[in-house]
């Protein structure tokens, strides 16, 4: 290719415009200009709910600044393993946010690392109302003896059904299933193998066994634990014995084997199930696929009714000066207060976080009423676990795939107590 | 291989005397790869475009039978529907505008720096461009991960964090796309600059009108992959980016996903894919109708 | 002049004049070499300032970090070694070593086994259709890691998916691929082949497009026929196209970690787990940020003597080149 005739330039012109680009740039700085106008302090908050769930918080935080003229709350939302991965650098840069929501097991590492401080004060000032709060919610965010959260949404997990399924066999309320027993023989009714190869076409129930979501919980109901006080408790005769249970159970081919708790999910509202269990955040799924569903609550085990729950609190970091910490506190007393409890229990389906909420001051949102019930027996799970909770789950699938698909219970459960004691040897 | 010359030579006494392989046998085999070519690139065709033909499909089926049994490929009705989630739920147009701005303004940024400092690596030999080149490519493979918040500590020292420079500037050049280059300017002949250097043209003369011109697939290659990744990058923009209406079309796809299980909305989530793939797949024809040109570029030369 | 290997063979004419005794013109070189260094170094400033600042600089950080017990957040203390010494004797951080060189062993290999064959397949003038087939082939390098990964979840749902249910119909019962411990990790770097080819792909185009006809054309009248022309002229004109790729795919190869992030969260029972995965769960999950950037200079170390490996051989064949 012959030369054209370009003109001549010397680099330094292109440095020069490239340097030129680069500060024009610095100039458009599209930050959001925070602090307001003269004289509110701001306040950052950061979650990761979308959907109907964030669009009530991003409501709330309205409301909230509509209402007073002190403080300005500013919200901004990421996928929640982004917030993970920002918020250490982001605090430790000062561009983190004053409140952030995160679920109780991860919020127990960042108060040991001194991410997240005391909230004492809040509880300490009637105003807040405070003790219309679930005892055991408030408990899971008091490390020794230390307020550190405030509770923000306690989603139990309940057994939800296809109510055309249920109404096919005959199952009304009064038959619902209260024990394992019972649910399993429901279970076991309600799954369709037309063809007889072995593989239902529609399963009674589908439980989540590849990730170990349940087993904790189920360990639980059994009267054991797998974390207490410090100590790995899986390896006990009667957590084996619960396992076994369960093990005995999977072979009734009521369930399929090999999925996570959102294959397990999709299988429900693909009307391959009969049965799931999940928190109140199916109803908008449910709906999005024309799904007609219900709930009951998740039956007892032989040492009572024990479930998951998802829980979500508050947290203060250790970003915040004064001034936000009052704003922060601030908010989150609106936030649980009782019309604001009502408008987020009625648009995001999650039960209120107060008590003093009777059933029918949102009877007319489905549903939500007959899960406040369920709160009670809703326990978080692997509480307390100081770290290294990927390693931990790890092994609980493990544990959990020995379960649903044969395989020495009592061997897994031993050895997989000693790889936890190990992972959360790091930790002490 | 000897040069052109001789080979003439050779051609000469060769067509003589060695019987060439020709005829129907030759036309046989050829008819015969074509027949096997085109079906097994077809399959293989099908097998790839797979995932693709599932987002494309799902994107207008209704959210009820996007994962539905019994499985279906085709759904029983198309709707829009799912678009119209999807603009309810993710400022489409501005999101997508912010996403062309910066893999817009990172791409046209590499090309021009890491063009510079190829040409340098590849056709200046100084005493070091070993060195450096190596150096870079050691600083290649340290896993991004590892960086991300030193990275971030940097950025948010000069205060760029949630700036358009500090999402930019720190993508402006990189390794890779240097590598790429150097790889190419190299194959250039070298007699090419001679001539103009022989009429005293400079470097960076020879650069741009000799050496640039020659490396259009090169360039148009490291375009595209540039504008592609920093396009479906998701972790870098978020992490750099505060603010919701600075944040590309990537940011609000994956606050799709929902925040809970069994809430995730495929349907919209399919379609939202759908709008983001477009622009990529609208890029990736233009640059191959270039690399035809090229071909006819190349075959001339010399 | 001639090389012992096919390829372009240019070198710019030394001397123009004749012989003779030549003039004492040390000085001049050197000259010469100071403006070219000169000359370089305004090429490369501009580039190098981003990237000294952005990567040089955050990877000294990072390695200064290795040496500490930091968490990622909050005060630090040095501890020399000991993060070192920690990543070869946590079992789960070796599992993940030996993970990565298998996923490598695989992913090498083959992704550039099928870029090749693909461009070589679709630089042909008889195949029909071509530029169809090549954005075809280059999709699933443009969709991002999470759309395809849900795409691929929906097709081999074992419950729920096409492709099951093909296969089924077909008498074949195939389980849940990716929750299985032995085909976990052949199924992500099938996944990881499926989606990066096209980017070789198309690197390999752009490098046999600078391959200049006549030396095809040459090949053909000494009588070479495909084969021969591939080995003489195809093979050494991709030499330094081959080089980049080499380095990328071992790059691409030891860094594997999106994939895995999605689909199989290092599952089954760590069976997926890769050194990039370790070390984002450890830095970004379980406040090892010090033990995590230790395990990345280790990577950093395996990586770099492979692809050194591979510099030198490949810019030892450019020099023969020039």
């Amino acid at each position: 290719m012959m030369s054209t005739t370009p003109q001549l330039r010397r680099p330094g012109v292109l440095i020069a415009a490239g340097a030129a680009v680069a500060l024009t740039l610095a100039a458009c700085s599209g930050g959001a200009d925070p602090g307001g106008d003269g004289g509110t302090t701001p306040v950052t908050i950061w979650h990761g709910f979308t959907e109907a769930d964030g669009d009530v918080v991003a409501q709330l935080a309205e409301d909230f600044n509509a209402s007073q003229d002190d403080y300005e709350v500013t919200i901004e939302v990421n996928p929640w393993n982004v917030i993970t991965d920002k918020l250490l650098p982001a605090i430790s840069a000062g561009n983190g946010p004053d409140l952030v929501v995160q679920p109780a097991d991860a919020g127990e590492g960042y108060v040991n690392q001194g991410v997240f401080v005391p909230m004492d004060d809040f509880y300490a000032d009637p105003e807040n109302e405070t003790d219309t709060y679930y005892p055991h919610v408030v408990d899971y965010a008091t490390f020794d003896g230390t307020h550190y959260a405030v509770p923000m949404a306690y989603g139990p997990f309940s057994v939800w059904y296809n109510t055309e399924m249920f109404a096919a066999a005959g199952i009304t309320e009064e038959n619902f299933p209260t024990t394992w027993e019972e649910w399993i023989a429901v279970a076991e009714q309600l799954t369709v193998d037309s063809n007889g190869d072995g593989t239902p076409e529609i399963y009674g129930l589908a439980l989540p066994d590849a990730d170990g979501t349940f087993l904790p919980s189920f360990v639980q109901a059994g009267g054991g634990s797998v974390y207490t006080d410090g100590e790995v408790t899986l390896d006990t005769p009667q957590n084996v014995e619960t396992l076994q249970w369960w093990q005995d159970a999977y072979e009734g081919g009521w369930g399929p084997t090999n999925v996570t708790l959102p294959e397990a999910v999709d299988l429900f509202k693909a009307g391959k199930a009969a049965m799931t269990v999940i928190g109140p955040w199916i109803i908008t799924g449910a709906e999005s696929v024309g799904l007609d569903i219900d709930v009951f609550e998740m039956p007892a085990g032989p040492d009572g009714i024990v479930t998951q729950a998802a829980a979500n609190y508050w947290w203060l970091t250790s970003q915040a000066d004064d001034g936000a910490t009052a704003g922060a506190e601030a908010f989150l007393r609106y936030y649980n207060s009782h019309d604001a409890q009502v408008l987020w229990a009625e648009q995001s389906f999650y039960p209120p976080n107060r008590t003093d909420i009777a059933a029918d001051a949102i009877a007319d949102t489905p549903f939500v009423g007959t899960m406040i019930a369920h709160t009670e027996n809703a326990y978080i799970r692997l509480y307390g676990i100081p770290g290294g909770l990927t390693d931990v789950n790890a092994e609980l699938s493990a544990l959990n795939t020995t379960v649903s698909q044969g395989g020495d219970v009592a061997v897994a459960t031993t050895e997989t107590a000693a790889t936890i004691t190990e992972i959360l040897s790091r930790f002490e | 291989m000897t040069s052109t010359t001789s080979s003439s030579a050779r051609v000469a006494t060769l067509a003589s005397r060695t019987p060439r392989r020709g005829g129907s046998a030759v036309r046989a085999t050829r008819v015969l790869r074509q027949f096997g070519v085109v079906p097994g690139l077809l399959v293989f065709a099908a097998l790839t475009s797979l995932p693709v033909l599932v987002v494309v499909l799902g994107a207008f089926s209704p959210e009820s039978e996007v994962l539905s049994w019994p499985p279906n490929f085709i759904p029983s009705r198309f709707t829009l529907e799912n678009f119209d989630g999807l603009t309810a739920r993710v400022p489409v147009l501005l999101q997508s505008w912010n996403s062309l701005v910066f893999a817009g303004v990172v791409t046209a940024s590499a090309l021009v720096l890491n063009s510079l400092a190829a040409y340098a690596l590849a056709r200046i030999e100084f005493r070091g461009r070993i060195a450096i080149f190596t150096v870079l490519i050691a600083i290649m493979m340290v896993p991004f991960q590892a960086l991300l918040v030193p990275i971030y500590q940097m950025v948010s020292a000069l205060g760029w964090v949630n700036t358009l420079a500090g999402l930019v500037i720190p993508r402006a050049a990189d390794v890779a796309g240097i590598f790429l280059l150097r790889q190419f300017f190299i194959t250039l002949p070298r007699d090419l600059d001679s001539a103009a250097r022989i009429d005293g043209a400079g470097e960076l003369r020879v650069f741009w009108s000799i050496v640039l011109p020659n490396a259009k697939p090169a360039l148009l290659t490291m375009a595209l992959f540039h504008f592609v990744g920093n396009w479906n990058d998701l972790l870098w923009p978020l992490i750099m980016t505060s603010d919701s209406s600075v944040r590309p079309l990537t940011a609000g796809l994956a606050l799709l996903t929902g925040s809970a299980t069994g809430v995730a909305p495929y349907g919209v989530m399919m379609a939202g894919s759908l709008v983001a793939i477009v622009p990529l797949v609208v890029l990736y024809l233009i640059v191959q109708r270039r690399f035809i040109e090229g071909v006819a570029m190349t075959g001339m030369k010399g | 002049m001639t090389s012992t290997t096919a390829g372009p063979t240019y070198r710019a004419p030394r001397r123009l004049g004749g012989g003779g005794p030549r003039p004492d013109n040390s000085r001049q070189i050197a000259s010469r070499e100071r403006g070219r260094t000169l000359r370089a170094t305004a090429f490369l400033i501009p580039a190098l300032a981003v990237i000294v600042a952005f990567v040089l600089i955050p990877a000294i950080l990072a390695l200064r970090l290795s040496f500490t017990d930091a968490s990622g957040f909050g005060e630090a203390s040095w501890i020399g070694l000991d993060n070192y010494v920690s990543v070869f004797s946590d079992p789960a951080t070796v599992r993940a070593i030996v993970n990565t060189m298998l996923y490598a062993a695989m992913y090498g290999p083959l992704v550039i086994a099928v870029g090749l064959g693909a461009a070589l397949l679709l630089n042909r003038k008889d195949v029909p259709l071509r530029g169809f087939f090549r954005t075809i082939i280059f999709l699933p390098f443009v969709i991002s890691m999470a759309v395809a990964s849900l795409a691929w979840g929906f097709l081999l749902d074992p419950n729920l998916g096409l492709i099951p249910y093909w296969l089924g119909g077909l008498g074949i019962r195939m389980g849940d691929v990716f929750a299985s411990t032995t085909w976990a990790l052949p199924a992500v770097t099938a996944v990881a082949i499926w989606k990066s080819f096209g980017y070789f792909m198309v690197i390999f185009l752009a490098g046999l497009q600078g391959i200049p006809r006549y030396l095809y054309e040459a090949a053909i009248l000494d009588g070479a026929g495909a084969w021969r022309q591939f080995r003489a002229v195809t093979l050494p004109g991709l030499r330094s196209t081959m080089t980049f790729v080499i380095v990328f795919a071992i790059i691409g190869a030891f860094q594997a970690f999106d994939q895995i992030y999605i689909m199989t969260q290092g599952g089954p029972d760590r069976a997926t787990e890769t050194i990039v995965y370790r070390i984002y769960t450890d830095g970004f999950r379980d406040f090892r940020m010090g033990f995590a950037s230790a395990l990345s200079y280790v990577l950093l170390a395996i990586t770099l003597l492979l692809g050194l490996i591979q510099l030198r051989v490949g810019t030892k064949r450019e020099k023969d080149l020039e």
